[in-house]
């Protein structure tokens, strides 16, 4: 912000702003000091969102969506912590910024929803409350101001009765009815940019549709970006406008949800398209689930994290980690035999032919060694 | 709400009964009857009936406890065979003491105990943490018979600072009674700041990892408001329940205390009369300090319960 800029630009700062990126992330690293060794649950991360855009983050349990999003909040807990890298938020950088200024960010400029609201709400603290605390701390509204605003901002988000809901407490609400509250108090603040976490999860699929429809309108309402996190592609398929997916704390591929859908390069994000429940699928059909589980971070294997699961995987794979290339503009992936390819084709028959996961027989191979 | 206070009460309403039960019988299972100290020397089988009679101790038990129950509830607890003194009478002499006593000990260990572990619970085990936790285990661990001698000896006999033994009423004079009463309280108040400190800080300490905390940082709210605001409450449910047994015993237990400061409160006399077998003197106290402890539980559950809106469905 406090770069000097030409006198045209300094005049009309938004048409310039508006095509800038909100967010630059550029290899963002976030590791755990733990008992068992350091974890490296963020591994050289870079992403861009532009402003009013939806990122969508994908990935299994463990593969380092959550730590992602709360590194580039900064969000992360203050001891035992190592965090690398540049994120560049309406154009500063805080990855520079300690604890007392990126509060200033916090709630005001990015806000976030989180996994489960059951324990994201403070149980004895009335709805009120914790809806309104931002907007009189860091909005500086007066008492009287900041409810007229909660409860416009419980009818935003399709809360019945919402002046009467002030004085409820998180137990005494629906699962549906509690992640809606959460959102309201994410977007309290009006924030530039919402973070949101898995918002969906732990609720039932009627609720889920509903609580990202909220998510949505508010969105466009209030032309604000959002990164969102789930484990499930269908959840993003018509919600974001580009993805990333990630494995092992990296971004293995990322393009416009389109073209994701359309022409996925890296086995992992095939694997996981081929496990999203599809309608037009025969009945009595199986979802092909992927082998296996995500590696253990606190020791980073050589190569491709993904190599032990995959169905594509070569002797290259185990020995060379590959690199995140841009395959058509727009489009990365990190991968030696991508889906589609010749060495992709290749190597898949192979591994058909021998019936077995060639990766479980390289591995043996290694071990005999 | 309402209904959980009214199941609470009708508890607190059968375990006073239980109290009462056992109050009385507590007297009529001890060995040697009343009218052996009575009669002393005098003891001849139709004194001791004609004694039993007037004292209606020859009736069953059952009348014999309606009766007393019925007493007790006009406040009437009986005279004392030695020194004709009314029960209830000593009883409003010494429970105040016990009172002020406690009091004044469990303000000192909160106003101690409170900040201290606010402060060490926001960067555990790092320096002010192991000092403070070092520091109270070490109160802890000295009782305190030997920590009122020791404050007495320093404060009392070499500074003058407070009276070293004796007590001086509220009415008689507010500053003198202060001042009589800051040693003993010292000396009951040390385990309860360990105690306090302990509870406390570790609850905190495990608030402080919980989701919500995150939430509130998220928020971009500051330490100090989300220690106070977010983090205290869900984590003194414990401290409370802890300081509620911890009141009741101290009405009892401050007896050592008591007696090294010659307080004549309720556990100083309790333990003349059991020795004296003054035991309408004992039965009073007894079903006194039971009740207050019952009362003082009572209270904190109702205090935990204001401070916890999951409970109230229960």
């Amino acid at each position: 912000m406090t770069k000097s800029r030409s006198g045209l630009a300094a005049a009309f700062p938004a048409a310039t702003e508006l095509h800038d990126p909100l967010l630059e992330v550029v290899d963002l690293a976030t590791s755990f000091q733990t008992p068992r060794g350091l974890v490296r649950a963020v591994d050289g991360v870079s992403l861009t969102l532009a402003r009013s855009r939806t990122l969508g983050v994908v990935g299994e349990t463990g593969s380092g969506k959550t730590v992602l999003i709360r590194s580039i909040m900064g969000l992360l807990p203050r001891h035992g912590v190592q965090r690398s890298g540049k994120v560049i938020f309406a154009g500063r950088d805080l990855g520079a910024l300690g604890e007392r200024d990126l509060r200033r960010v916090w709630g005001t400029e990015m806000a976030m929803v989180f996994q489960d609201p059951m324990t994201a709400l403070n149980p004895v603290v009335r709805i009120g409350r914790q809806l309104t605390e931002s907007l009189r701390l860091r909005a500086g509204l007066d008492r009287k101001a900041a409810i007229e605003t909660a409860v416009a901002l419980l009818e935003s988000v399709g809360i019945a009765s919402p002046r009467e809901r002030l004085r409820s407490y998180p137990h005494e609400l629906s699962g549906g009815m509690r992640q809606r509250v959460m959102i309201a108090i994410a977007l309290a603040c009006g924030p530039k940019l919402l973070l949101a976490d898995e918002p969906t999860t732990g609720l039932d699929v009627t609720v889920q549709a509903q609580v990202l429809d909220v998510l949505g309108t508010q969105q466009a309402e209030r032309s604000m970006a959002m990164i969102l996190v789930t484990h499930d592609l269908g959840v993003v398929a018509t919600r974001a406008d580009s993805i990333a997916v990630m494995y092992a704390g990296r971004v293995v591929e990322s393009a416009s949800t389109a073209v994701i859908f359309d022409s996925a390069k890296m086995p992992y994000t095939e694997a996981l398209m081929r496990s999203i429940p599809r309608l037009d699928a025969p009945p009595g059909a199986r979802l092909a689930a992927i082998p296996g589980r995500p590696p253990d971070l606190t020791t980073v294997p050589t190569g491709c994290a993904f190599a032990p699961r995959c169905a594509y995987v070569t002797e290259r794979c185990i020995h060379e980690t590959p690199p995140l290339t841009e395959s058509a503009p727009g489009h990365y992936h990190a991968c030696w035999n991508p889906v589609g390819s010749p060495e992709g084709e290749q190597a898949f028959s192979t591994n058909l032919a021998k019936g077995v996961m060639a990766a479980v027989e390289i591995a043996q191979r290694e071990v005999r060694k | 709400m309402l209904s959980y206070l009214a199941k609470r009460l009708v508890q607190l309403a059968a375990v006073v009964f239980v109290i009462s039960v056992l109050a009385f019988l507590l007297v009529h299972l001890l060995p040697g009857d009343p009218s052996v100290t009575i009669l002393g020397p005098f003891d001849t089988p139709t004194a001791r009936a004609e004694i039993l009679r007037q004292l209606g101790l020859d009736k069953p038990l059952p009348q014999q406890y309606l009766t007393w129950a019925g007493n007790v509830l006009h406040g009437n607890l009986g005279r004392s065979f030695l020194t004709k003194q009314s029960v209830a009478h000593a009883i409003a002499e010494a429970f105040p003491i016990d009172l002020e006593l406690v009091i004044v000990s469990q303000v000192i260990a909160f106003a101690l105990a409170l900040p201290l572990a606010l402060v060490a619970s926001r960067r555990p085990n790092r320096a002010f943490d192991r000092l403070a936790g070092t520091a109270t285990f070490g109160l802890l661990s000295i009782p305190a018979f030997i920590l009122a001698v020791i404050l007495a000896l320093v404060l009392a006999v070499e500074i003058h600072a407070f009276p070293a033994t004796g007590f001086t009423s509220l009415t008689t004079s507010p500053v003198q009674n202060l001042r009589s009463i800051v040693l003993p309280s010292l000396a009951l108040t040390a385990g309860s700041i360990a105690v306090y400190f302990r509870l406390l800080r570790s609850d905190l300490i495990s608030t402080l990892q919980e989701d919500y905390i995150t939430m509130a940082r998220s928020k971009g709210l500051s330490d100090r408001y989300i220690l106070l605001r977010h983090a205290l409450r869900p984590s003194s449910f414990s401290l409370l329940a802890s300081a509620g047994i911890n009141i009741g015993s101290l009405l009892t237990g401050a007896f050592v205390v008591e007696y090294l400061f010659q307080l004549p409160g309720i556990g100083y006399q309790i333990v003349e009369s059991i020795s004296a077998r003054d035991y309408l003197m004992v039965q009073g106290m007894a079903l006194v300090v039971a009740v207050a402890y019952v009362v003082v539980n009572f209270a904190v559950d109702f205090l935990i319960v204001l401070l916890d809106p999951r409970i109230r469905r229960a």
